[in-house]
């Protein structure tokens, strides 16, 4: 487990073993569907203070490890571990006190105001007080929605609910665990619906959360993301699903090169040194 | 909190009850309430209407019935409103409710003696009698049931006359899907017969059932009944005639269509004489008029006859009657 | 961490919101409490208000002064079961449509739409139809609460038969839940149709005088039955709110937040099935309560079920006493169904309100 905090950029290597305490992991997991492994044999692990980026075609099984991870699927073969326990052996109340999702889109379509809304990520602390609205509050600054505090969700545009929806998931996590037991957050596609400032502001929020550790507690972030920039400009590591396997994973300017790219996406691409950051650019080649 | 008035309110209903009940034996009535088309007729008939302060929906003769408070469908009683009328007794026949509202009254204080409601001349005796020993009119009873057989005496003789008893098809109109039909054990039933008609479809059900189009061929009725209303409802009686299941029918193909008022028709009260004749007379039971050549083939060749032609409508000269 | 820094001040009128709605349930108990003397004072009886409040002292058992006996007989057996029929009946549609809306995440859902009342129907219809027959002995057994637990076990039967089959990898899709409710409907209806036929003349009156709603029927006894059989569904419901406000977020993100979705569904279901079949057997199908009494509430008070519950429960019991009071006065002596005039009143408010919310906050 790490001690050290991270520099801004990063980019550091991080190999722990998987389903260790500080961890939140898949150890070989297999997912069937009408007779077709969704995901085969898929080990990986994120840790306390680190951002990992899962990368990977539509259809690669990101979204289905993202739910094995929520607890919306149970592999049928392997194992969830979250902070070294299985993840089906905590209670739905324990798991949500150390794990928060952001979903793609949420179903919701009552008027609630977007206060109300960031004030349901309380719930698993045993629901709202006037100390929880503070919090709720105060999360909804953090993801740059406090202005929308009073306004109805339904009135809302698609990017503005995102971030109200990453306000309730920061009010789940915002206190830290006794012990400084790790907080893991989940955000699936969460830039896609997000004008490009909101993209960047996002994701270094879940930098900034994850790296400074907001008050130097572990919480560690997984982000399905489409947009290979904005992972390598982000990621500590991302790793890169196809068809169900995992094909790579490691830091940021170790996986993404030319060929795993082209493996993953059957897009040929040429990859260069960021002129400002210290991260790779990737840019698609000519058709030819 | 509930048991207390629960236990007060009995007991207090007890109370008013038992002197209620003593009221009754000392003196006939005063305030009566009839909630039945046929208890209203006889309280009229027993010339009784001068005591009667409401009655139901369903009281629609004679026509000053229809001046008195109306207490709503006989099935669809108010406990109170029937309460605000001060009644001192509920003439009901056994079909009335719903039986919580009549407990209601009862437990007030409001005798409510039920009266069967059998669609038999017997059982229309049974109920003159049962609401003239309510009214205190036993004599008066007694010449109204008297009256009563004479018509139907009346009738009878002049029915049997009748060459043969023509099939009838009695329809009830009641809203959307499919008509009901009248088979035994109704009002409609015992006044065919009376007529010296035959049901068609005493032996089929009990009671009124929807009926199917098929069904209706197959009975092949020579006659179709209806009550004026309902024939309005229906679409008058070339919609009527012309409908797919009637058409072919020998009642259809031969136009016999008679459409009578509905409370005569159904009401079974002290005009079943008026009825029976009324009917008989649309029927041809009475007159004895010269029968249709179609008439003469026996039922089986009807029915042929009625398979074959179903779907086409040929429609000979019109020889449907109503009344007015 | 420090959470005292944040700008609460900005948003005083957030925390005004929750004090405003404590403030609109003190209001909704009041206005129970004006409609319940209303329906107890008004009536075709003409009783002076002297006489009503003597009688419910009595009642209350402080000292009650002469009243006359008949005066007394028609408060104590006609109008106050009657008033306290009408109160469990409106509270528990309402909070039933309330739950059952935020379970679907619909606001238009009603215990109609999944199969409830379908359901509640058929088994009530059956114990009607069939009672006098092979089911007598049960029937006779069970007294007044016989109709009102076929109505919940059919109700509760179609609903689990629905969730079945649209449960699949211990999860349930709503779609696929709405789609089987529609079938279940279907069947039901030809159920209860078969049943109309198969009834004999005295029952079919009794079909008619109970599919039109009404609660001339409330007797003391069925009052009690009713209470016993209200009490879980309104007591537990309003409980359940946190629950049913992260459902309003998706099932999967309900989990995510600590709520054991696939336990408490079913749960919740069952309430409701029991409300609606006890409210569905005392009074006949009165329609309208559950969807326009939460609606109302959501449009003034927002859609957070802590205040939703426990308002339907009060505005329901409070509109369908004003409509009976409406429904027994309007026509005198005789009285009118009361689905008739839940939905003449309960129509056009809904549909005003409706629009004026269009125009406001969308």
């Amino acid at each position: 487990m790490r001690t050290d905090a991270p520099a801004t950029s990063g980019a550091v290597s991080h190999r722990q073993a998987p389903g260790a305490k500080g961890s939140f992991a898949v150890l070989d997991i297999g997912v069937r569907r009408q007779g077709r492994w969704l995901l085969d044999g898929v080990s990986l692990s994120v840790g306390a203070g680190e951002v990992l980026v899962l990368l990977g075609a539509n259809g690669a099984g990101k979204s289905t490890l993202l739910k094995c991870l929520a607890g919306d699927l149970r592999p049928e073969r392997g194992q969830v571990q979250l902070n070294g326990r299985a993840l089906h052996h905590w209670s739905a109340l324990e798991a949500a006190r150390r794990r928060a999702v952001l979903p793609q889109a949420s179903p919701l379509s009552f008027p609630f105001t977007a206060l109300e809304v960031a004030l349901m990520g309380r719930i698993p602390q045993g629901g709202p007080s006037a100390a929880d609205m503070e919090i709720a509050l105060a999360a909804l600054g953090a993801a740059e929605a406090e202005h929308l505090a009073e306004r109805r969700y339904t009135t809302l545009s698609g990017g503005e609910r995102q971030r109200v929806h990453l306000g309730r998931v920061l009010a789940q996590l915002w206190e830290p665990l006794p012990g400084d037991e790790p907080r893991w957050l989940l955000l699936d596609e969460p830039t896609a619906s997000l004008d490009l400032a909101h993209q960047h502001s996002v994701l270094a929020l879940a930098r900034r959360w994850a790296s400074s550790g907001r008050s130097q507690r572990g919480l560690g972030v997984l982000v399905v993301l489409h947009d290979l920039n904005l992972a390598a400009q982000y990621a500590d590591r991302v790793a890169v699903l196809k068809q169900g396997r995992l094909l790579e994973q490691g830091r940021p300017q170790e996986v993404l090169r030319p060929q795993p790219i082209f493996d993953a996406f059957g897009l040929p691409v040429r990859v260069l040194p960021h002129p400002e950051l210290d991260c790779p650019l990737i840019v698609p080649r000519a058709p030819r | 909190m509930s048991l207390s008035p629960a236990a007060l309110g009995a007991a207090l209903l007890a109370l008013v009850a038992v002197a209620g009940a003593e009221g009754l034996v000392a003196n006939p009535p005063q305030r009566i309430i009839s909630v039945d088309g046929a208890l209203t007729e006889i309280v009229y008939a027993l010339d009784a209407a001068d005591r009667l302060v409401g009655v139901d929906t369903t009281s629609l003769y004679p026509p000053a019935a229809e001046e008195l408070p109306k207490v709503g469908y006989k099935r669809a009683l108010s406990a109170e409103g029937l309460l605000s009328l001060s009644p001192d007794v509920l003439l009901a026949t056994d079909d009335a409710g719903p039986p919580e509202v009549l407990k209601q009254i009862v437990l007030a204080g409001v005798p409510v003696p039920m009266i069967p409601d059998q669609p038999t001349v017997a059982g229309l005796h049974e109920k003159i009698a049962a609401v003239a020993d309510v009214l205190d009119r036993a004599g008066a009873a007694v010449e109204l049931s008297a009256a009563v057989d004479a018509a139907l005496g009346e009738a009878r003789a002049a029915t049997a006359n009748a060459s043969r008893k023509p099939r009838v098809l009695f329809l009830l109109h009641v809203g959307s899907g499919n008509d009901l039909a009248a088979g035994r054990d109704t009002a409609a039933d015992t006044l065919i017969r009376l007529a010296g008609g035959e049901n068609v479809l005493h032996d089929a059900f009990q009671s009124y059932k929807p009926l199917s189009a098929e069904a209706a061929l197959a009975a092949a009725p020579e006659v179709i009944l209806v009550t004026e209303r309902n024939l309005k409802g229906l679409g008058g009686e070339d919609a009527l005639l012309a409908r797919p299941d009637l058409a072919a029918t020998p009642a259809g193909q031969a136009r016999r269509l008679v459409s009578m008022d509905g409370p005569l028709l159904l009401a079974f009260g002290p005009r079943l004489g008026e009825a029976v004749a009324t009917l008989a007379r649309h029927l041809g039971t009475i007159q004895g008029g010269a029968p249709r050549a179609s008439e003469q083939a026996s039922t089986e060749e009807r029915r042929d006859a009625a398979a074959r032609d179903a779907g086409r409508t040929g429609s000979p000269p019109a020889n449907a009657v109503t009344t007015d | 961490m420090s959470t005292g820094a944040v700008a609460i001040p900005g948003h005083a009128n957030l925390l005004k919101r929750h004090q405003l709605q404590q403030l609109s349930l003190f209001a909704l108990v009041a206005l129970v409490c004006v409609v319940a003397l209303l329906s107890i004072a008004i009536g075709p009886v003409n009783i002076p208000l002297a006489d009503v409040l003597r009688t419910l002292a009595g009642v209350a058992g402080l000292p009650a002064g002469e009243v006359a006996p008949q005066h007394q007989a028609v408060i104590l057996s006609i109008r106050l079961p009657r008033t306290l029929l009408g109160l469990l009946v409106g509270a528990g549609l309402a909070v039933a449509g309330a739950a059952m809306q935020g379970l679907f995440r619909n606001p238009l859902a009603d215990p109609s739409l999944i199969g409830v009342s379908a359901g509640g129907a058929l088994a009530a219809v059956s114990v009607i139809v069939l009672g006098g027959t092979g089911l007598a002995m049960v029937t006779d057994a069970l007294g007044s609460f016989a109709l009102p637990l076929a109505a919940f076990a059919g109700g509760l039967v179609t609903t689990l038969v629905v969730y079945r089959l649209a449960s699949s990898d211990g999860r349930t899709s709503v779609t696929t839940l709405l789609l089987a409710g529609i079938a279940i409907n279907a069947l039901c209806g030809a159920g209860t149709g078969l049943l109309t036929y198969l009834a004999d003349d005295q029952q079919l009156r009794t079909l008619t005088f109970w599919s039109m709603g009404s609660l001339s029927g409330a007797t003391w006894p069925a009052v009690g039955s009713l209470a016993a059989l209200m009490t879980p569904p309104l007591l537990a419901l309003p409980l359940l709110a946190r629950t049913l406000n992260a459902l309003l977020l998706g099932e999967a993100e309900a989990g995510h937040l600590g709520i054991a979705v696939q336990r408490m569904q079913p749960i919740i279901v069952a309430l409701a099935a029991l409300a609606v079949g006890a409210a569905v057997a005392v009074s006949g199908i009165i329609g309208f309560v559950g969807l326009v009494v939460p609606h109302l509430l959501r449009l003034a008070q927002g859609p957070d079920h802590r205040f939703l519950l426990p308002g339907s429960a009060l505005l329901g019991g409070a509109l369908l006493l004003l409509a009976d009071l409406l429904a027994r006065t309007l026509v005198t002596p005789a009285e009118l169904p009361i689905g008739i005039l839940t939905a003449l009143l309960g129509g056009p408010f809904f549909l005003a309100l409706l629009l004026r919310w269009r125009r406001t906050a969308l």
